[in-house]
């Protein structure tokens, strides 16, 4: 499944970067080709299942810790 | 590259399906319980002005989207930080959207296919759309338009025997206040979260025509919200409506005339993936195309594909499970999303107006 994963994103990577460096947009393929690298990344740790944590829990404490400071001013 | 133009009617359009969007199936100011109705209805008084502070933006700054603004208003650096918040905040709600997506589909009908394979069907489509730009999205929301709103008054329409008024009465009975954190609730989900429109709603046809497609979206994205909810709570009732996770599919699931129409659920799952497919590809749209505005690029189509991929991965673990996803939609999403659609608009609308009127003095 990993080397399905890995071959997809090379093969999309590769024809979508092409066009860029064709085009001599190389800030923009330098862009590109980190995100594509972090997404690629992040699937293949969820496929190995690696628990990556999520970004909503740490969102939830801080919420909730501001709701608390808002609700105890109110009070 | 190719200048997009949408048209007032395909922006009003957008909007109505972008609040329609993931609310009628997961439903929303359930605090408010047999008041929903009022609450929806307030929520749509309160987000006027919010949507109105939308719209006053765009008619400042004809032709340009939130990010040029900010970097007009705030100078480079700072208006960079804070456009980055909001290509997070135009990512993580593409994400939320594209789970609720996941969720609704695997409770109620694939529920063997994994989650995964239904977002990446999703982003393609969602992908393929962004790279065509906001001018197709706006045809093609124009089309699904017109059948989506006669189906869901049907569907309406068919479900009034089912309906119990007993489940609206007492009107008040609870008092103001579950009212009020009812409407908050929808105001923020999904009323203004039309803030992504900021995002994207550059391209306008005529000028000054903002106020009429932010007034006109809300009105008709409101008025099929309200219908709609008040429809699931009186063939629902209170608590049933509060404990579903999604409450539209329970609510026609009842639908039976005279033993011969009958599963017409299919109507609340075509109306949500119309609906979710506008939600998402807006969002992709904006956040990649924020991306692109930042590294200061000239075309944001080719890092669609890096933020899809990226929104898929997102999607697949933010949540642990359906409670918390509902959890999260109704208790978390409130306060984290009201900085990002009213306070930091307000802020940028008074330095916008006092950077403006300064320009013309001079």
């Amino acid at each position: 499944m990993v080397f399905i994963i890995v071959f997809l994103y090379v093969l999309v990577g590769f024809i979508e970067g092409i066009n860029l460096s064709r085009k001599k947009q190389t800030k923009m393929l330098i862009v590109y080709l980190f995100m594509m690298t972090g997404a690629l990344l992040i699937s293949v740790l969820l496929i190995l299942g690696v628990k990556i944590p999520s970004p909503a829990k740490g969102i939830r404490s801080v919420v909730l810790f501001f709701q608390d400071q808002i609700g105890g001013i109110l009070q | 590259m190719k200048r997009e133009v949408i048209s007032d009617r395909q922006g009003i359009y957008l909007i109505t399906l972008f609040i329609m969007g993931s609310t009628l199936i997961l439903g929303t100011a359930a605090q408010a319980e047999k008041d929903i109705w009022l609450a929806i209805l307030l929520a749509m008084v309160f987000a006027f002005p919010t949507l109105s502070m939308y719209a006053r933006l765009h008619a400042l700054f004809p032709g340009k989207d939130l990010y040029d603004i900010l970097e007009f208003v705030f100078g480079r650096y700072l208006g960079k930080i804070i456009s980055f918040v909001y290509i997070w905040f135009a990512f993580h709600l593409g994400t939320l959207v594209l789970r609720n997506f996941g969720e609704f589909l695997t409770t109620v009908g694939l529920l063997d296919t994994p989650t995964a394979l239904l977002y990446v069907i999703m982003i393609l489509l969602c992908l393929w759309a962004v790279k065509e730009g906001i001018e197709v999205l706006g045809r093609w929301g124009e089309f699904f338009i017109k059948i989506i709103i006669p189906l869901i008054l049907l569907t309406i329409i068919l479900g009034i025997p089912d309906m119990t008024i007993n489940n609206i009465r007492p009107v008040f009975y609870n008092g103001i206040k579950p009212i009020l954190d009812g409407a908050f609730s929808t105001y923020t989900f999904p009323l203004a979260e039309t803030v992504i429109f900021m995002m994207v709603l550059s391209p306008l046809k005529e000028e000054n025509s903002s106020y009429k497609i932010y007034w006109v979206g809300l009105l008709i994205g409101g008025f099929i919200i309200f219908i709609s909810a008040f429809f699931e709570i009186l063939v629902l009732g209170v608590n049933l409506y509060s404990e579903s996770y999604f409450p539209a599919y329970i609510a026609v699931s009842r639908i039976n005339i005279g033993d011969f129409l009958q599963r017409m659920e299919i109507i609340v799952s075509i109306t949500f993936l119309i609906g979710g497919f506008i939600k998402i590809s807006i969002c992709l749209l904006a956040a990649s195309k924020g991306i692109g505005k930042v590294f200061g690029f000239d075309d944001y189509r080719i890092l669609a594909t890096p933020v899809a991929l990226l929104m898929v991965n997102l999607a697949y673990f933010i949540y642990d499970s359906i409670m918390e996803m509902t959890e999260w939609t109704f208790k978390i999403w409130n306060m984290y999303a009201f900085p990002f659609q009213v306070i930091l608009p307000i802020l940028i609308l008074i330095a916008a107006e006092i950077k403006v009127r300064r320009k013309r003095r001079e």
